[in-house]
């Protein structure tokens, strides 16, 4: 149970973070960055806002739906890649945000918001990966509830 | 029966016993596998991102398309980038003072900047040539630059107080502008002492129409009194950050705040809005 509560908690945080970096990338390609918020377009004005040629929060956005694609498979492999990508995601959240408050002095609540979602799936990722999948009392090792479910149904 | 029952029982519990433990052997080897594939994840993730940061592989520096050229101080030669274009942004336009462009002019754009701020570097390569080409040199408005120093206090330094002295003991030789753009089109980190005396020396002998000679970073009267009037402006306005642009209405002492101090539109918009406010000259 703990195993699943843990990725229902990602899947959430991801459709959150999705949320804000799509509507960051929208923002920026269809007005230049203009956003709701002045510090929000402060930033998206910037030079950080534009890696290799691109919006940087349309890596964002991938990031996130590479995230829900390997929340929805199963097996060592998959948890071992979303502690990487999130890992990723989240060093390179850093970096933004310490551009956004240090560097530009703006606060960007949408940004900010993808870097608390982009964190919080880090540490999850990282727990759901050490303590491995859910087990009955007497099950082996390595037993996933997820197999179970797809077994009982 | 009896002995052959309690010898079943000694075997059936060395057996659980040995299940146990081989049960624990393999937690342990599972559980030690995993922190060992963390590690390797947590090295490719640093690995990765310092790599992508290394490659700098964002939006070009503000100035890398800054033409540079070698300045001799102190008989050695030193790059300075950006008098080509410095001198190009402010040919023709009137300086007074700390106004640039027509006095009379029905709005003035008040930009509060910090001379060691990179965000004030991105916004004086990136959007103060358009602002003074599209509404400064067409007489829509005039500019101030407002100096502050908020950075030196923040990083421990205090080079930013000397190349601020200098920008201020130009106005009086209506040199402020280009002097000011070239500090900032030579910017060095701003958690670094950069603006040494060599340094500002240089930008001073790439600055067009000055020379190394004209530099005095000494606190002077002059420089004292537009730092103290810059700081209790910047303090008027709640200034949080830099760099800050308004827009005032000419005769008046109403100043439009422009947010994003990066959208030429915006402060062209406010400009707009100030000039239909604008009182009339005397």
């Amino acid at each position: 149970m703990r195993d699943r509560n843990l990725k229902i908690a990602s899947y959430l945080l991801a459709v959150v973070g999705l949320g804000c970096a799509v509507y960051l990338t929208y923002t920026k390609i269809a007005s230049g960055g203009q956003c709701l918020v002045s510090g929000c377009s402060v930033v998206q004005t910037s030079r950080w806002s534009e890696f290799l040629g691109l919006p940087v929060t349309a890596f964002g956005v991938a990031g996130y739906v590479a995230i829900l694609g390997l929340l929805t498979l199963r097996g060592e492999t998959a948890r071992l890649l979303l502690v990487v990508v999130s890992g990723v995601g989240f060093l390179f959240s850093m970096y933004m945000m310490y551009r956004a408050y240090i560097t530009l002095d703006a606060f960007c609540p949408f940004c900010t918001g993808s870097a608390a979602a982009m964190t919080l799936l880090f540490l999850i990722s990282v727990a759901r990966f050490v303590l491995g999948p859910d087990r009955p009392p007497s099950g082996p090792v390595g037993f996933d509830a997820d197999e179970e479910d797809v077994a009982i149904a | 029966m009896l002995r052959m029952s309690g010898a079943k029982k000694k075997q059936e519990a060395a057996r659980e016993a040995r299940l146990e433990r081989e049960a624990a052997e393999r937690a342990a080897r599972e559980r030690s596998k995993r922190l060992k594939l963390l590690g390797g994840a947590g090295v490719a993730i640093v690995a990765v991102v310092a790599l992508v940061l290394a490659l700098g592989l964002f939006r070009g520096d503000a100035t890398e398309n800054l033409a540079s050229q070698d300045v001799t101080v102190d008989g050695q030669k030193v790059e300075v980038k950006g008098a080509d274009e410095t001198a190009a942004l402010y040919n023709g336009i009137p300086q007074t003072g700390e106004t640039l462009g027509n006095p009379d002019a029905p709005a003035t754009i008040i930009e509060i900047a910090d001379l060691k701020c990179p965000a004030c570097q991105m916004h004086a390569v990136d959007t103060h040539p358009e602002v003074v080409k599209q509404l400064v040199r067409t007489g829509k408005a005039n500019l101030k630059v407002r100096l502050v120093n908020f950075r030196d206090a923040a990083a421990g330094t205090t080079d930013g107080e000397a190349a601020r002295n200098a920008a201020h003991n130009l106005v009086a030789q209506n040199a402020f502008f280009p002097f000011v753009n070239m500090v900032f089109n030579n910017q060095g980190d701003e958690s670094e002492t950069w603006a040494t005396d060599r340094k500002l020396k240089a930008i001073a002998a790439g600055t067009p129409g000055l020379g190394q000679d004209k530099l005095n970073t000494a606190d002077t009267d002059e420089s004292k009194k537009l730092t103290e009037s810059a700081e209790k402006l910047a303090t008027a306005l709640n200034v949080q950050g830099t760099p800050s642009v308004y827009v005032q209405a000419r005769g008046t002492n109403e100043y439009t705040h422009v947010p994003n101090f990066n959208s030429v539109e915006d402060i062209a918009s406010a400009v707009e809005e100030a000039s239909k406010n604008a009182k009339a000259t005397r």
